[in-house]
């Protein structure tokens, strides 16, 4: 059942593979991106309670779903590498890494844009802003874990432990508004029952969650593939492709 | 529209600086991180090459030093200073490609 999957085990395969994708999830992502902030900036109503400033949201909460979303498949490829040893799964997580930082990164910065003027602090050591740090430096531990090893292999799996050990934080930033006495709102979106926002303003929130998605599809193929060269740099396939990579730009 | 005219847009309601901060970063810190994922696969493309010629060099290092000494090994008595010195010279080509063979 599962046999279609083999090939992919093989480096060539999976970078061109990704080599197709790409040009797709490049050009959908920037485009979606785009036109959702377009909406959510310049078209979506006002916000009762808080006036133009509620429009953060439509950077924020993309970036903020984004960052466990990452957290997850990160950690589901570092399971695989370690269970069932493919090389290619450990490569999967470390293109991740980056990217998960990043989004993680912006979900921070933008909370703290909001944070200032809605509840008057940039930062306030409650309990869903730091578990939401804490995510940031799994990330980076993770990336710094991996780039600590000189052998790849033994690299993968302490990088991987790591970031399944680190999957325990995902419930806590997710129920942090719930468990805990905290400034930040609870789910809007996902939970049970009608979502509490009219479709005006939902309608571009969850496009924009969309485009960023696509977007970071994009930029993991593309450091899935470097990955992949990096690994595989004395392989006849990928002197190949570096050969015919020259020609393309010298041709120019 | 939602917004009556350009100053409005970029006032949002007095928020202006929190709204267009928080999608400014956003959006620097997504070209940042895309920029940087495109100019490594350039540069890994490029160390691909080099790592060839350089195995190339080193490869020719290697011929070159196992025909100097094939060349001593026939005129043992003769030439035995030259082929000393050729083979000192290959050693230092080696040297200089960082590399033991």
């Amino acid at each position: 059942m599962w046999k279609w999957l083999h090939p992919y085990a093989k480096t060539e395969r999976t970078y061109h593979l990704c080599q197709r994708l790409l040009p797709w999830f490049s050009v959908l992502g920037l485009a979606v991106i785009l036109f959702a902030t377009v909406w959510g900036l310049a078209y979506a109503p006002t916000d009762y309670q808080q006036s133009e400033a509620y429009r953060i949201i439509y950077v924020h909460v993309p970036t903020a779903v984004l960052s466990k979303s990452l957290y997850s498949a990160m950690a589901v490829a570092a399971f695989i590498g370690l269970v069932w040893q493919v090389k290619t799964s450990f490569m999967a997580m470390m293109a991740l890494a980056p990217i998960g930082a990043t989004v993680t990164f912006i979900s921070l910065v933008t909370g703290a844009a909001w944070g200032k003027p809605m509840w008057g602090t940039w930062w306030e050591w409650d309990a869903r802003l730091t578990s939401q740090l804490i995510l940031m430096f799994l990330f980076l531990g993770v990336i710094s874990l991996y780039k600590a090893f000189e052998d790849k292999q033994q690299a993968g799996k302490a990088a991987g432990v790591m970031a399944i050990v680190g999957v325990i934080n995902l419930p806590i930033i997710h129920y942090s508004v719930e468990w805990w006495n905290t400034l930040h709102q609870g789910a809007t979106i996902l939970k049970l029952g009608k979502p509490s926002m009219p479709p005006e303003m939902l309608w571009p929130l969850l496009l924009s969650i969309l485009g960023w998605a696509l977007a970071s599809g994009a930029i993991f193929l593309l450091r899935m593939q470097n990955e992949i060269l990096q690994r595989e740099i004395k392989r006849p396939w990928v002197v190949a492709l570096a050969h015919k990579n020259s020609a393309l730009s010298k041709g120019k | 529209m939602y917004f009556e005219d350009i100053n409005g847009f970029l006032d949002m309601g007095g928020y202006g600086l929190y709204v267009w901060l928080s999608f400014g970063s956003g959006a620097l810190s997504l070209l940042v991180l895309w920029l940087d994922s495109l100019f490594s696969k350039q540069r890994l493309f490029t160390q691909v090459l080099s790592e060839q010629t350089r195995q190339a060099r080193i490869k020719s290092a290697a011929e070159k030093s196992a025909a100097a000494e094939q060349s001593a090994a026939a005129e043992q008595s003769a030439a035995a200073e030259q082929s000393a010195a050729a083979e000192q010279s290959a050693t230092a080509e080696q040297r200089t490609n960082g590399e033991t063979i």
